[in-house]
């Protein structure tokens, strides 16, 4: 879980879901907003299901930064990710919550209500042995 | 809707059995229910069958065994509700007035088909990103010890009970105790929930027959009424961060139906058999069943106050935790330890006196929402 820091720009990979984050160095996760009851929906959503009417969604870029709402270290082992890996619901500004893995981070450091940031990171390997990537979130330096 | 009565119920034990199939399974289960009610099994005229991973035509495949096809069979899959939720069908297939003897089976061999642990279909894009559902738990876990101060103790004790009670369970998995040190010893499976903090898998199979309670006494004068039989579906909440995450709306919404139609309240519950899938969620579930307040669902077991011997017994059976889950029969072996305790049938786990039962059962995950499947049956003498 510890990696040596790396640029977001230097993860190569293929994006584990299309339209979800963008790349580069300050990705971020793209959301939906309803035009009509603005309420903002992570992952991106083609029907606003508050207003049950399609065509009032419009794509937003979601904060990089939130806060950790809670977390688990998973150590059994499972057939497509590598034990122990860390997750976590992360809340951001936007009122959304998003279901996701923890990186960069000694586990005892872990306190809810922490702020976590975004990062872009190898997720796991496809069934042709592809990279994925994806987003993960990491505790957010102190001090800088 | 008319009133409904369940006239018999059956269950194998629980088990990982290498050797038995789920055809065979399903047989024993659906006979012993059959000879318990005193039915012929030509006045069966629907049956439903709960399942999740036993492929195409699991209930044909048992009823042919039987000589019990011909009738209208349907197989149903809602994850660990399964059962119940076939329950629910054979309920409303008879209270509509459609159908008079109606059969629910639930039937599960998990045995050699699930490695490493459950978790959501690798589509959902939770499971996609590798959430098991030990691990879904144990975030609610860490969010309730951090709101409540529930401690791993606690946690423990759940399993120690559940252990005990299985002792008492000719039909439970496992039937042997455990301490507080060995279920906090146990392997760390998602932090912090161990090894003795988690159900088992296995195999099993439950069945019930349901009929008009206008019929029942041709059969048997040992029917409960099934008064209420309730199913939810999680809505988009967790997606959301102003949602609390011990918060199980979904089981507030089956429960709030459930009491409405059996026309009681949770204070009138004698009994109650919950989806204690891992330690945390039987304390979750007590909260939001409105058993005990919430954050009490520590102190309750440190109380004793869910002992068989408590204000509250809470699964007698052994519960998932040391019954078993065979997922597709746990809906139902439920109702079926409940019945036995309002008959008075319930042997050295009996919570004597029991007039009223509830058995819950929590199924499935959703990105985005806080759960699948919710049911809740509410039986009455």
């Amino acid at each position: 879980m510890k990696n040596k820091e790396k640029s977001n720009e230097k993860v190569q990979g293929v994006p584990f879901r299309k339209g979800y984050f963008t790349l580069g160095e300050d990705p971020c996760l793209i959301g939906t907003k309803c035009k009509l009851c603005n309420t903002i929906f992570f992952p991106p959503r083609v029907i606003c299901i508050r207003c049950y009417k399609e065509d009032v969604m419009g794509k937003i870029k979601l904060s990089r930064k939130g806060k950790l709402c809670s977390y688990s270290i998973v150590w059994q082992n499972i057939p497509r990710y590598k034990s122990p890996y860390v997750v976590a619901y992360v809340d951001l500004p936007e009122g959304v919550r998003v279901f996701t893995h923890l990186t960069d981070c000694d586990p005892s450091d872990l306190k809810i209500g922490m702020d976590v940031e975004m990062v872009i990171d190898f997720l796991r390997k496809d069934e042709d042995g592809n990279d994925l990537i994806g987003y993960k979130f990491r505790p957010v330096l102190q001090g800088i | 809707m008319r009133e409904v009565k369940v006239i018999g119920v059956g269950m194998t034990k629980f088990s990982k059995f290498l050797d038995i199939g789920i055809e065979e399974l399903g047989r024993e289960a659906c006979w012993k229910a059959i000879k318990d009610a005193d039915v012929h099994p030509q006045d069966v005229e629907v049956a439903y069958c709960g399942h999740v991973y036993q492929g195409s035509c699991v209930g044909q495949r048992i009823l042919v065994e039987l000589g019990m096809t011909g009738i209208p069979i349907t197989n149903v899959e809602n994850a660990c509700s399964s059962g119940s939720a076939a329950l629910r069908d054979a309920y409303i297939a008879v209270a509509s007035g459609l159908y008079d003897v109606a059969m629910a089976i639930g039937v599960e061999k998990l045995y050699g088909r699930v490695q490493g642990a459950l978790a959501p279909d690798k589509e959902d894009l939770e499971g996609d990103l590798g959430l098991i559902m030990p691990a879904l738990y144990a975030i609610r876990a860490r969010r309730h010890m951090y709101i409540y101060g529930t401690t791993p103790e606690q946690l423990a004790k759940i399993s120690v009970k559940n252990h005990r009670n299985g002792c008492l369970n000719p039909n439970a998995q496992y039937q042997k105790e455990v301490t507080v040190e060995e279920v906090l010893n146990s392997r760390m499976i998602a932090d912090p929930l161990h090894l003795l903090d988690c159900c088992p898998i296995g195999d099993g199979a439950a069945a019930a027959i349901l009929c008009s309670a206008s019929v029942a006494n041709k059969y048997t004068l040992k029917g409960i009424t099934l008064a209420a039989s309730t199913l939810k579906t999680g809505t988009v909440d967790t997606g959301f961060s102003d949602a609390d995450i011990c918060t199980e709306d979904l089981t507030q919404r089956a429960a709030a139906e459930a009491y409405e139609k059996a026309g009681i309240g949770p204070e009138d519950v004698d009994l109650a058999e919950v989806h204690d899938c891992f330690t945390i969620a039987e304390i979750l579930r007590i909260e939001n069943l409105g058993l005990c307040k919430p954050g009490e669902g520590g102190r309750m077991i440190d109380e004793g106050r869910t002992e068989i011997g408590g204000d509250l017994p809470v699964n007698a059976s052994g519960g998932l935790l040391a019954k078993g889950h065979p997922l597709g029969a746990t809906g139902i072996a439920q109702v079926a330890e409940i019945i036995w305790h309002l008959r008075g049938e319930a042997g050295e786990r009996q919570v004597k006196g029991s007039k009223v039962g509830l058995a819950h059962c929590r199924g499935g995950a959703v990105a985005g929402t806080e759960g699948a499947t919710c049911t809740v049956q509410i039986l009455k003498k």
